[in-house]
């Protein structure tokens, strides 16, 4: 419930930031789009971020994994079971967190603009590579808790590239056209800002089916990562007072 | 009162130690926070580069305006949250007995016994870092201006301590205020931005009911020259009613306090 709070607290704030400036036209999107992103990107957090990093660090630290790896379940597939259940629950609140944010776009004489396309169809694609992506990179990097005990500080180097890259703070088109190529290849585009930049058609032609390829690239690389760092790190692992 | 302090310093002292203990810990929570500091930077700059101005603020006093809320959200982040999370773990488990035992003010010490000395390290690499970016940007910040800057950090902390502890204090009643740090950083955080944006009635709560406008907006137009100590009088009203609230509310909850060890 709070980080739906949370949520709407920053979405907020970004609505009122952007109607507070001077520009008409901001990175490639007018004002009124800009609003319709950042609406629309609080619902896609809300569904395409799958990373249960502190529930699994505390599992692995307390020893507490070790009930889990005795059972014959495969500890990734629990935990994304857990977190799709997790999600369909949320889905009631978000029902009424959607009648909020309306009702006060409403009142504020807002309008969330999407204009349907052929594109749309991608999203589909899009958002499940999102989820593989998000899971397996939070997957990844909280399994190092099999080796060091603290690995709080590998998640907030994370999200500190991530708000950037991800498309969380301000969409990726405000990167500069270096750090725009760049993100193309990296991950953290894919987690989120993607399938938003399809459904305000930000992406087109070559670029589209580019982004889409390397979406599939990470989505098995970073599944194979945590394959093999869940190989090694089950061997490692140690665990006092069990 | 003397007292307190005493007990103020014991703690600090040895929290500080505590953090010491574990070096490469701080050595990488201070390299962790520089690449913050300076990808927030960053982050503005470019907000400000598609945006032209928000609410009349440039691009230069944007910035000044994100590392004068490291000063005052680390200090916040550092005295005031530990001791409020604290309130509500000790609550649940029933370690509050052990408080209300004490020959002290239960809520102050309660504030008092838990601190993160690490975020005092941000606040130093900050305090470095805002005279020459002042001077960067060609502004002479007089004597008064810095006293009434200091004040009313100062006066932005104690809001926030009595707000928390508003917050804390739900504990006597809800059994596990879950992702209360990372609600109390998402209010922080909004004072990252200028308030400026709130308006009419909203801007005046976001100064005086949600302090959030005391944590850099205020402080950061008082450096620029723009806000003076005309402001000062009802700030400090605002500060005792919040201070009264948060007395009486911390009293009346701890009344329905029932111990969960015993």
């Amino acid at each position: 419930m709070i980080w739906m709070l949370i949520s709407l607290v920053r979405t907020g704030i970004a609505l009122l930031m952007w109607l507070a400036a001077s520009n008409a036209v901001i990175g490639g999107y007018t004002k009124e789009e800009i609003i319709s992103y950042y609406v629309v990107i609080m619902f896609a957090e809300w569904f395409l971020m799958w990373n249960p990093f502190h529930p699994i660090a505390e599992e692995i630290r307390s020893g507490y994994i070790l009930t889990m790896l005795i059972k014959p379940l495969n500890y990734a597939k629990a935990w994304f079971a857990k977190e799709a259940g997790f999600k369909v629950t949320a889905m009631g609140i978000l029902a009424i967190a959607t009648v909020f944010v309306f009702s006060i776009l409403k009142i504020l004489n807002l309008w969330v603009i999407l204009i349907p396309g052929w594109d749309w169809l991608l999203v589909i694609p899009a958002i499940f590579a999102g989820v593989i992506i998000s899971f397996f990179t939070t997957m990844s990097m909280v399994i190092l808790a099999f080796w060091f005990t603290e690995v709080e500080y590998v998640n907030f180097l994370f999200w500190t590239i991530f708000i950037f890259l991800g498309g969380l703070w301000m969409p990726v088109s405000f990167l500069p056209g270096w750090a725009k190529t760049i993100n193309m290849f990296l991950p953290f585009r894919y987690e989120l800002s993607f399938p938003v930049e399809i459904l305000f058609h930000k992406v087109g032609g070559a670029e589209l089916w580019i982004s889409l390829l390397s979406a599939g690239f990470w989505s098995v690389a970073l599944w194979t990562l945590y394959k093999f760092l869940w190989k090694k790190g089950v061997k490692a692992y140690s665990a006092f007072g069990q | 009162m003397k007292r307190l302090l005493r007990l103020f310093l014991s703690t600090l002292n040895y929290a500080v130690k505590r953090e010491f203990e574990f070096k490469f810990n701080l050595l990488f929570f201070l390299i962790f926070n520089i690449v913050w500091i300076l990808t927030s930077l960053a982050g503005i700059s470019l907000v400000f580069k598609e945006a032209g101005t928000i609410a009349g603020w440039t691009r230069p006093q944007a910035m000044l305006l994100v590392l004068v809320y490291y000063i005052t959200g680390s200090v916040i982040k550092a005295l005031v949250i530990p001791g409020a999370n604290q309130l509500a773990e000790l609550v649940r488990t029933g370690g509050f007995d052990f408080y209300l035992l004490k020959p002290v003010d239960a809520q102050l010490l309660v504030s008092l016994t838990k601190m993160y000395p690490n975020q005092l390290a941000r606040i130093l690499i900050v305090a470095f870092a805002l005279p020459w970016y002042l001077g960067k940007m060609g502004l002479a910040v007089s004597f008064g201006s810095w006293m009434l800057f200091l004040i009313l950090i100062i006066l932005a902390v104690t809001a926030f301590y009595n707000l928390y502890f508003i917050i804390a204090s739900l504990s006597f009643w809800l059994q596990n205020i879950f992702n209360l740090n990372d609600l109390f950083a998402e209010i922080l955080d909004v004072g990252k931005r200028t308030t400026d944006i709130f308006t009419g009635v909203a801007g005046g709560a976001i100064l005086f009911v949600i302090p959030v406008g005391l944590i850099a907006t205020i402080p950061a137009k008082v450096l620029m020259g723009t806000a003076g100590w005309e402001i000062l009088p009802l700030l400090l009203l605002s500060n005792l009613i919040l201070f009264v609230i948060s007395r009486k509310f911390f009293r009346f909850a701890i009344r329905f306090y029932s111990s969960a060890s015993s």
